[in-house]
């Protein structure tokens, strides 16, 4: 065959409730819906998952890869979700609140106040007391990508030499973005802090301790 | 009493593999056999669903004691296989008698050599499958000496002890792949060489995914928002070098995905070696 058509494969449109769409096919099986940020995604997934759960809808940062094979038949289907707000409600009320006990005492809690010009004590305040939502569950073992962090804390980027080991329960900040390591890895984030939590059992059903669309705290102890 | 098998030698890196799991939404891969038609062809041979577990040994060196006797079958990548320095066959059921040592010798060509037991390996399954996810360490753990696996008693049908021709493996492996959703982070020429051009199989390839070498595909500089993957994704780095993400690769990812490989070719992929030459074309 020959190669396909890079522009004649995403199509566009301007949903009432989602705003920019943009479909296109991901391999044979699949088709990848872009939105416009978290916030979308959130309540995009609900309605999918509301409405055609045989989609089995997974969420990314700014998009929703679902089980389908014609983009066309997708876009169709998502510009038809209007926008109740009993869909809304509905995926409120499915979502849990996580209050995560933390100690704040992570090896970089220095270099991150100075990177951003806080005290440490205020780097602190502004991590704990915002509220954050989970968006998705991705990389390995269901790391939480979460949104809402204090955009004071926006600008720590990557380690420059990531760390070969961080342990289970690490808190960490980096590029805009705050979570909680599921599991020891080699890991590149500033840390915070720490939280004996446990984020992922595989003996627990679901194994993940966040789900997408929940809320999460860091209260600091 | 539970038959066993009792491990001699563990060879380079063998896993307990299945079809692997389906909560990718929950942040976990799919895992599973890298070649899981050749996990079936030997499932079929024992008389197992096709979905038992069974064994997936890297380029063989693999020595098992069967203190109770049990059907066996070997598949995937050919090496020389032997019961108690008896030869046998790939790709058909053997009896092993009460105490017989299988072994499982170097893989001549391919990468990764099956076997299966009648009745299955009945370790413990985590998140519904009993497959090792070597990335997020979910799962039965490596084989080392002296560990001991109970054989299950879920059976599907009889055993087939006559001989299978297996799957053909062409050189070089040509890979279906249909396009990914970031086609628009290329330029034509990229879309054009990907299916023109020959990659190589770099050593830093394993069950995460497959690293290659070969003409640098130009694409738009920075990065993606992290966004869902799939076993089979062609992503493709700064660099320009593509890497098909395998069956314990992460589920997210920020670079973009040029193509996917067709569910039906991963089974190829799941046998290539570093250095051999992969081409891919258009489903």
């Amino acid at each position: 065959m020959a190669r396909p058509e890079s522009a004649s494969l995403a199509r566009s449109a301007e949903h009432p409730k989602f705003g920019t769409l943009r479909v296109a096919p991901y391999g044979r099986d699949h088709v990848l819906i872009d939105v416009r940020g978290p916030t979308v995604v959130t309540s995009l997934r609900a309605a999918l998952l509301h409405q055609q759960p045989t989609l089995r809808p997974r969420p990314g940062w700014s998009s929703v890869l679902v089980r389908a094979s014609d983009s066309a038949t997708v876009l169709e289907l998502v510009m038809s979700l209007d926008d109740g707000s009993d869909l809304q409600s509905e995926a409120q009320d499915a979502a849990h609140h996580h209050l995560i006990d933390t100690s704040y005492d992570g090896d970089d809690l220095e270099t991150v106040a100075r990177l951003t010009d806080l005290t440490v004590d205020a780097v602190i305040n502004a991590h704990s007391s915002a509220t954050y939502y989970v968006v998705f569950l991705g990389f390995t073992r269901a790391f939480a990508y979460l949104d809402g962090l204090d955009p004071r804390l926006g600008a720590v980027p990557r380690l420059a030499t990531p760390r070969v080991r961080v342990p289970a329960g690490s808190i960490g900040i980096a590029a805009g973005q705050t979570g909680i390591y599921p599991m020891a890895s080699p890991g590149g984030w500033h840390l915070l802090g720490h939280t004996d939590a446990v984020l992922f059992d595989t003996s627990r059903t679901p194994p993940s301790l966040l789900a997408p669309g929940d809320t999460v705290q860091f209260r600091a102890v | 009493m539970t038959a066993t098998i009792e491990v001699l030698a563990p060879g380079a890196l063998t896993l307990v593999e299945d079809h692997g799991r389906d909560l990718a939404e929950w942040g976990v891969a799919r895992s599973g056999a890298a070649d899981r038609r050749a996990l079936a062809l030997a499932n079929r041979l024992t008389g197992n669903p096709t979905n038992a577990a069974g064994l997936e040994c890297l380029l063989g060196g693999v020595s098992l004691r069967f203190p109770e006797g049990a059907i066996v079958a070997v598949t995937g990548a050919p090496c020389q296989v032997t019961a108690t320095g008896r030869a046998l066959d790939m790709n058909r059921a053997h009896h092993l008698a009460v105490g017989a040592v299988l072994t499982m010798g170097l893989a001549t060509s391919g990468l990764r050599t099956y076997m299966s037991v009648r009745g299955g390996i009945d370790v413990e399954p985590v998140l519904g499958s009993r497959s090792r996810d070597v990335l997020a360490m979910i799962g039965p753990e490596p084989l080392t000496v002296g560990t001991t696996l109970p054989i299950g008693s879920e059976v599907d049908g009889e055993a087939w002890f006559e001989f299978i021709s297996p799957f053909p493996m062409a050189v070089p492996v040509t890979v279906r792949v249909a396009p990914g959703p970031r086609t628009d982070w290329f330029d034509s020429s990229a879309l054009e060489l990907l299916v023109t051009s020959e990659y190589t199989v770099r050593g830093e390839s394993d069950r995460t995914g497959i690293r290659f070498m070969g003409v640098p595909l130009p694409r738009r500089s920075g990065d993606l928002a992290s966004e869902p993957t799939l076993p089979g994704s062609v992503q493709v780095p700064p660099d320009g070098q593509p890497i098909v993400l395998g069956p314990d690769a992460g589920v997210s990812g920020g670079y973009p995905v040029i193509a996917a490989v067709l569910d039906d070719d991963l089974d190829l992929l799941g046998q290539v070696r570093p250095g051999d030459a992969v081409r891919f074309r258009w489903a």
